[in-house]
């Protein structure tokens, strides 16, 4: 049974069914499969949609679709995992949002779907997010890495402001910085001091898992 | 283990089944025009021509220079200067054989799925020829080897938006005989296509690809030419019987030089070519009624520097456009041939433009197939890359006169009220997964990546892009589509084409 389940979730996030993710995600804590094994379950599903994103074999829709059927499910499980204390395997923990000002997601979510294909646990924080929010994120989960998106040129300046703020705190060294979107370049992100940036999803994802050692 | 994911579509031009959606836009193969045909002559302009090529039909009348056919025209009451060779067609034997050829038909190809309905509404694609190939470093011409035009016929047969093969493509290889070229080209595309293909008629070749269409099982268009102003040879007419009567379609080209071998007005060189085309179209329909058959439109101005056709030239466009509303008026299927031949001597920025404005003003006009791919330089040069690049032209002209689907479900008024403002968005929406790929048309060569990525991964163009595909098409296995017993009946023929071709040289 337990089994048949975690096929299910895997089916459901391959034919972006976010009904029938919710409903296995929760037929798994009514049955007391182990939450992190069918999160891991959705994760492989994710990472076999990433993987054929990447080929260019899907499309960012399929991808989209496919991280929101994902999330349907995990945030049943991730509640029960909190509940019961499991410990999830990951190569890090990611916090993700567009800056403040900001309200363009589509890279950011392309990102943060292809960290957690990847294998990392990701905070999405959403768009238009401020300064302090993102710090406060990095405190609370223990983030490894900060990942910051900006479409506008005129919202660029924010990403400084929250290494700024990261100095400010005594946090610089203990997270990585990743910046990415429409109005940034490898020059910009260099001035700002972030440690990494690049113009593609796959490409930032490659670079957080260098921060991860892998 | 994961299943795979749902199979990504396509855009539906290479697409089947009964989607309704699909079928509203989509011919079998092909696109289907669901844009109202452009028309620039006005219902009295339109008569006003029709006058003119009946007048000139029946006062001026055609060069025939074929005795048979001046005796079966004269036995149907067409008036006949034997020794000039002069035919003249009365307007009501004229207006019966206009009525009698086919508004649309169906042609077979050797894989069911390339099967053709040609005419009304549909629209096709093939590809123009090359005397020879070009090497794509220093853009000069040199004579392909045979291998080259088996990579050639590999890749066209691979281009979706391709729907059959025309005559050559290139004007034989290095090694042939130059009389062979046709027979020989017409094997290799038998063993090696499985699209219909269309195929040139002269100096008795038709004996010999009529022989091996029938060994083999194929239908094949045979295609005759005019010989403007206002003549038929007698090898054309010829072909055009034997076509009838094996039962095969039948393509016509003018080729009127717009001040050269016609006048140099639009209208009056429209003229010129719809006399002759009525001309055989009348052979035709008088000798078979019904018969399948297309009239392929093929002028441009004459380049009066050089004497030379002054390919992709806009005026060539609006000749077409005149043409077509001509021809559409008659309910005759049309071909174009001047959008695959253009004037530029690279793949280039002209010879983009050159093709993609008139191959979309022909589209527009309600062609019904014309050629776009291959050609490289005027009739001079073609090569298989920029028939990869071309075949992204076509499908965006395709694409746009697809038209749109009006519908509850293409409005979406429920998916926005769903959607709603900001954060709301549509990327995750199945409607979105259902109906992006109908609406855009994604192209194979053309570079759409973000300016950062683009430096990224290698600052490529699209000339590149299209140089990659082909080695990818030409990486897989070179599949052949002729059993054992039909190659062996194809060699024979092929051994007989070249028994009598060295006779006649003797």
């Amino acid at each position: 049974m337990s089994e048949q389940i975690l096929e299910n979730l895997r089916k459901a996030v391959i034919e972006y069914d976010a009904k029938a993710a919710a409903a296995w995600a929760q037929k798994a804590v009514d049955q007391k499969v182990d939450p992190v094994e069918a999160l891991n379950a959705l994760t492989e599903a994710i990472r076999h949609i990433g993987d054929l994103f990447g080929q260019g074999e899907l499309w960012l829709p399929d991808l989209i679709a496919a991280s929101e059927t994902m999330s349907a499910a995990a945030e049943i499980l991730e509640e029960e995992i909190r509940r019961t204390g499991a410990r999830q395997k990951s190569l890090g923990v990611v916090i993700i949002g567009t800056v403040a000002g900001d309200i363009h997601d589509i890279g950011k979510n392309m990102v943060g779907t292809l960290l957690k294909a990847g294998g990392f646990e990701v905070h999405d924080l959403g768009i238009d997010i401020q300064a302090g929010q993102f710090v406060e994120a990095v405190i609370q989960h223990g983030a490894q890495i900060l990942a910051m998106s900006a479409l506008l040129t005129t919202t660029a300046p924010q990403q400084r402001k929250v290494i700024e703020l990261l100095k400010e705190k005594g946090l610089r060294d203990k997270v990585k910085v990743l910046v990415g979107g429409g109005g940034i370049t490898e020059d910009f992100a260099n001035s700002i001091g972030a440690d990494g940036y690049d113009p593609t999803a796959p490409g930032a994802v490659n670079l957080a898992r260098r921060f991860a050692g892998q | 283990m994961i299943p795979p994911p749902r199979a990504r579509l396509i855009w539906p031009g290479v697409l089947r089944g009964s989607n309704q959606e699909r079928e509203t836009l989509m011919s079998r193969r092909g696109f289907k025009r669901n844009l109202k045909p452009l028309e620039i002559l006005t219902e009295d302009q339109i008569q006003d021509m029709h006058r003119a090529v009946l007048n000139v039909l029946w006062d001026t009348g055609v060069r025939i220079e074929n005795d048979w056919a001046l005796k079966f025209l004269k036995e149907h009451g067409c008036r006949v200067d034997k020794d000039n060779m002069r035919v003249r067609f009365p307007a009501e034997l004229v207006d019966e054989c206009i009525r009698r050829a086919p508004g649309s038909y169906d042609v077979k190809a050797p894989d069911p799925a390339n099967d053709l309905l040609v005419g009304g509404e549909t629209l096709y694609y093939s590809h123009s020829s090359g005397m020879q190939t070009i090497d794509l470093d220093s853009f000069e011409p040199r004579q392909p080897t045979r291998a080259e035009y088996i990579d050639c016929v590999r890749v066209l047969d691979a281009l979706p938006y391709l729907d059959h093969l025309g005559c050559y493509p290139y004007f034989g290889y290095e090694g042939i005989l130059s009389t062979m070229a046709i027979p020989e080209g017409v094997a290799l595309h038998m063993k090696y296509s499985t699209k219909h293909q269309a195929g040139c008629c002269s100096n008795d070749c038709e004996i010999f690809t009529i022989q091996m269409a029938q060994a083999v099982g194929h239908e094949f268009t045979g295609t005759i030419g005019s010989s403007p102003p206002l003549t038929w040879g007698s090898e054309a007419v010829t072909a055009a019987k034997r076509l009838v009567e094996a039962g095969l379609p039948l393509s016509t080209v003018d080729g009127c030089m717009m001040g050269g071998t016609g006048p140099a007005t639009i209208p009056g060189s429209v003229v010129v070519s719809s006399v002759e085309q009525m001309a055989m179209v009348v052979i035709v329909q008088l000798l078979q009624p019904g018969h399948r058959m297309m009239v392929g439109h093929f002028s441009l101005p004459l380049n009066m520097n050089t004497g030379s056709p002054a390919f992709g030239q806009i005026g060539a466009s609006l000749n077409n456009l005149i043409f077509n509303q001509l021809w559409r008026h008659y309910q005759i299927p049309i071909g174009n041939g001047s959008p695959g031949y253009v004037s530029a001597k690279m793949i280039d920025y002209q010879a983009g433009y050159e093709k993609g404005i008139a191959g979309l003003a022909s589209a527009l006009s309600g062609v019904n197939s014309m050629l776009l791919h291959f050609g490289v330089s005027s009739e001079l040069t073609a090569h298989p890359v920029q028939a990869v690049l071309d075949d992204d032209i076509a499908g965006m002209i395709g694409r746009f006169v697809a038209g749109e689907i009006i519908s509850e479900e293409t409005i979406a008024t429920e998916l926005i009220k769903d959607v709603g403002p900001i954060p709301g968005h549509y990327l995750g929406k199945a409607h979105t997964r259902q109906w992006w790929q109908k609406e855009q048309f994604v192209p194979q060569s053309a570079d759409r990546l973000t300016y950062p990525e683009w430096l990224q991964k290698g600052k490529k163009q699209a000339l590149d892009y299209a140089r990659e595909r082909v080695e990818a098409i030409l990486a897989e296995p070179a599949e052949t589509y002729l059993s054992p017993d039909q190659e062996a009946d194809v060699e024979k023929i092929l051994q007989e084409a070249g028994t009598y071709y060295r006779k006649r040289e003797e």
